[in-house]
């Protein structure tokens, strides 16, 4: 007979079972996958056909390093952008909180959640029609008689890393902010009870409980952000990519999906996708032992 | 709004179809592009009626075969292209084919890395076809055991496929066997030239320009390219918006895609395209190497794009724009010519405009080439681009041969690019004639009534091009028949205009005819034995590609002719730089290989 503490046990393990099952599925299987990175690699012959070519695939990205410089250049500069933008979904979440109606606060929280299941491909698909030459955005630049440049936003090279993140930010501010909205509702009411009393004011509020309470997530999720530096995701930049942005927008996901699925190099493009994940991993025990060390705070 | 819709994704199946035709055929022979071929109305009458079973039609052809079972059963086909053939088959020609059969087709459709991954997952279909870089698999394909050799399965069930292309089957044997020498990839559109070729109602690719604004400013006689930019800019000038105040351009591009680069300018000017980043000439063969030949047609074509920027004629947007917006503008009236001759404005280009002869109409003069012009000889159809091949995991092979033989005959054949005999088409007076609504060709709901039978463009079941000549002297597609009834107006005043009576294909041919204009009716045995090239070349020249389609704003928006040479030169030395001149080198070798192949075995 089990004790009771491990039925208790038992349970909880039997509910976590299907996620872990997931997880090795799907996380860990795969991984079987790097051996082929020593394999000349073809999707039409079995394994044992394949021909063995040893490190010459790791090789390869040292001959190619000018290639994955350039790449890194635009991955680097994606994500620092993006880090320096994680601090938005926290303040308008904090000032959804702020919003005493609760019928608008649910419209605009409906509406700023909702483009974060909109793909990517709709996306572009209304960027251009927002943003091409004779869209909605230069229509009305042109009503007002203001300078309407020839090439339209979607091919601005200048502007490409800036109008990327401020999609990224438009298409998922929302769905963060709903993992803040969790997290101040999780902050004990009587602390503001008690801040009032103190004399704090709506803004005295925000400054000695409510950011404070946030703080644990949001370094939580910065943490998870860094660890995912060079993860820029891939269907954004391939649906955006075009031969005016092309030097900008080619990052590193993008980049393997090329060498992979166009060149059909998979061997390369697994070295390449095994590099990233090492690096991924290495950056995330970096910045998690940092954030212990000076903050005290770690999510590992 | 739902008419719309198909509409839309009916010219999506077009023009992916004719995308995978044009660029994709790897190994493809360059002469073989022809998307159609009318018949002389003039035709001989029927000699017989078409067989009414398929043993009947391979008897009618060659010889009987074995009763194969007729128990209903399902084969999913790997089809490709635009979703709008995907699932069950659930068309006329597919219930005919379930009827006569017991097959259901079950199409799956997608790109070459969709199958690619369905390859390497081991989720094999019963059918596979080539295409885009599943092409360069093949040999992979027969060593890793995925096809199933074909030559027993042609022997007992393949009788129409052995009587009408036999050529191609040796071809097949020669170039994607894995040096076996045996057969496993069955070509489409196989086609043989006639021995008086009526011209087609137009050509295949070039630049289609808007008929009824050359018209309106007078229809200048044009010799040259830039009588022919100039030509554009009156006519963009004159027009610079269009009914509803859009900025117009008379050329656009889309981006991600070589097709803009390397079909219209290389067509217009007497070329194809061909595998391995070649164009190769009509007339005389010579293959251009494009990326690295910095005066072949290829960079003369980007250099002709660059002088239209320059002149403002080139819309900025065909950078970023997807093929999608791009059609739209030619059919919204916001640009002026189009790249081929499968979108040349339609319905929507008229009311859009407001111009009944508003259409998109390859204008005699500027330019000599006028590709695909008649029925021509393609003794090895498409090649690879795409072929059929049966898997491994097909348990009904005998079943399949069958199917694709009866496809590959006069009856199966017109039934798949015409319809149902008896309700598509009939033979009325000693001729076979299109019947009923598929007769009915300005009626508003023939597109969709061509999409409920299953007519359009699904190509890849047959061995036989749709403008194969049946026994009874008409195509196999009997629209290709050209019915004066169906000549638009544009095309009618196009015609008169420069001195023939009905339609532009008469003022081409009048063109070649007198020397001054070309075509490609000369058949290279050369190009269908061609083999493919290393891995890693193959690589490097996708890589090209890739660095082509990055960089190809730098080339058309360079401010002066000195810039312009500038980022050619700087491109050229950056392809030396990947290797793309060994490449090169290889696909020299393997043409002089398959050269002296054919001279050996007398295949000229």
């Amino acid at each position: 007979m089990l004790s009771k503490k491990n039925r208790i046990g038992w349970k909880y393990f039997l509910i976590a079972m299907p996620f872990m099952i997931y997880v090795i599925a799907f996380y860990f299987v795969p991984l079987f996958g790097w051996i082929y990175s020593f394999y000349n690699y073809n999707p039409a012959l079995s394994f044992s056909q394949l021909k063995f070519v040893g490190f010459d695939n790791f090789m390869k990205m040292y001959n190619e390093r000018s290639e994955i410089y350039r790449v890194l250049k635009n991955t680097l500069a994606m994500s620092f952008l993006l880090i320096l933008v994680t601090p938005l979904p926290l303040i308008a979440a904090i000032m959804m909180n702020e919003i005493r109606h609760n019928k608008y606060k649910r419209f605009i929280q409906t509406v700023t959640t909702l483009p974060n299941f909109i793909s990517w491909i709709v996306v572009f698909a209304l960027a251009f029609a927002v943003f091409s030459s004779d869209g909605l955005y230069y229509t009305l630049l042109k009503n007002l008689h203001l300078d309407v440049p020839v090439i339209g936003l979607l091919g601005n090279n200048g502007a490409a890393w800036f109008f990327q993140a401020g999609l990224y930010v438009w298409k998922t501010i929302g769905w963060t902010m709903i993992i803040y909205m969790a997290a101040i509702a999780g902050i004990d009411s009587e602390q503001y009870e008690a801040a009032r009393i103190d004399g704090a004011g709506k803004f005295g509020l925000m400054r000695h409980i409510t950011i404070p309470g946030l703080a644990p997530t949001f370094f939580v999720l910065l943490l998870l952000q860094i660890s995912n530096l060079l993860n820029n995701g891939f269907d954004q930049y391939f649906v955006f990519y075009n031969s005016l942005v092309a030097d900008k927008l080619d990052v590193l996901d993008f980049y393997i999906y090329k060498v992979g699925w166009a060149v059909s190099d998979y061997s390369y493009a697994t070295v390449l996708g095994m590099v990233k994940s090492l690096l991924g991993i290495a950056l995330l025990f970096s910045v998690n032992y940092l954030s212990k060390k000076t903050k005290g705070e770690s999510i590992l | 709004m739902s008419g719309m819709k198909k509409k839309s994704s009916l010219l999506a199946m077009v023009v992916s179809t004719s995308l995978l035709v044009m660029t994709a055929c790897s190994g493809n022979n360059a002469t073989n592009n022809a998307s159609s071929a009318p018949a002389s109305s003039a035709a001989p009458a029927s000699s017989q009626a078409a067989a009414s079973s398929p043993a009947a039609d391979a008897s009618a052809g060659t010889s009987d075969y074995p009763e194969l079972p007729r128990d209903p059963i399902t084969l999913k086909v790997f089809i490709g292209g635009s979703d709008a053939n995907k699932g069950i088959w659930n068309t006329s020609i597919g219930k005919v084919i379930q009827e006569k059969f017991g097959i259901t087709l079950d199409f799956i459709t997608g790109d070459d890395v969709k199958e690619k991954t369905m390859i390497a997952g081991g989720d094999l279909p019963d059918v596979i076809t080539t295409g885009g870089s599943v092409s360069a698999l093949v040999d992979s394909l027969i060593q890793g055991g995925q096809v199933i050799q074909l030559d027993d399965l042609i022997d007992k069930y393949g009788p129409n496929i052995k009587k009408n292309t036999p050529q191609a089957l040796e071809i097949m044997k020669a170039s994607a066997s894995n040096n076996t020498g045996k057969l496993y990839f069955l070509p489409v559109r196989v086609n043989k030239a006639a021995s008086s070729p009526v011209p087609l109602k137009s050509a295949l690719a070039g630049f289609y320009t808007r008929w009824d604004l050359y018209k309106a400013i007078g229809a200048p006689a044009m010799t040259n390219e830039d009588d022919f930019l100039k030509v554009n800019k009156e006519m963009q000038d004159k027009f610079p918006t269009t009914k509803d105040g859009k900025k117009t351009y008379a050329f656009s591009a889309w981006a991600a895609d070589p097709f803009p680069y390397i079909i219209s300018y290389p067509f217009s000017m007497g070329y194809n395209n061909w595998t391995a980043n070649t164009s190769i000439s009509a007339t005389t063969g010579e293959v251009v190497d494009n990326y690295i030949a910095k005066d072949g047609v290829f960079w003369n074509g980007i250099k002709f794009f660059n002088k239209a920027y320059r002149m403002g004629l080139f819309d900025p947007e065909g950078f970023t724009q997807k093929i999608e917006q791009y059609i739209a503008k030619l059919n919204s009236g916001q640009v002026f010519n189009s790249a081929a001759s499968f979108w040349m404005g339609g319905n929507d280009l008229v009311t859009n405009t407001g111009n009944a002869n508003a259409e998109l109409l390859q204008l005699p003069g500027p330019f000599p080439g006028y590709m695909a012009l008649y029925p021509k000889d393609a003794p090895g159809g498409n090649l690879l681009g795409p072929a059929r091949a049966i898997t491994k995991a097909n348990k009904y092979p005998e079943r399949t041969m069958e199917l694709f033989n009866y496809l590959s005959g006069d009856e199966g054949g017109r039934l798949l690019f015409t319809g149902v005999k008896g309700v598509d088409w009939d033979v009325v007076d000693g001729k076979p004639q299109l019947i009923g609504k598929m007769a009915n060709t300005t009626d508003p709901g023939y597109n969709d009534y061509l999409t409920s039978v299953g007519t359009e463009k699904l190509n890849k079941l047959s061995n036989l091009h749709e403008a194969w000549t049946a026994e009874d002297g008409y195509p196999l597609d009997l629209k290709l028949v050209i019915d004066p009834a169906t000549v638009t107006p544009a095309e009618k005043e196009l015609a008169q205009q420069f001195g023939a009576d009905l339609y532009p294909g008469q003022v081409y041919d009048k063109l070649v005819k007198d020397g001054k204009a070309v075509t490609d009716s000369k058949y290279f045995a050369f190009t269908a034995f061609v083999k493919q090239m290393s891995e890693p070349n193959q690589q490097i020249m996708v890589k090209a590609d890739q660095y082509f389609l990055a960089n190809v704003a730098k080339f058309i928006m360079a401010k002066d002719d000195a810039a312009f040479d500038a980022a050619r030169n700087k491109a050229v030395d950056d392809f030396l730089a990947m290797g793309v001149d060994k490449a090169y080198a290889e696909f020299h070798k393997l043409i002089d290989d398959a050269k002296a192949f054919v001279k050996e075995n007398n295949l000229e």
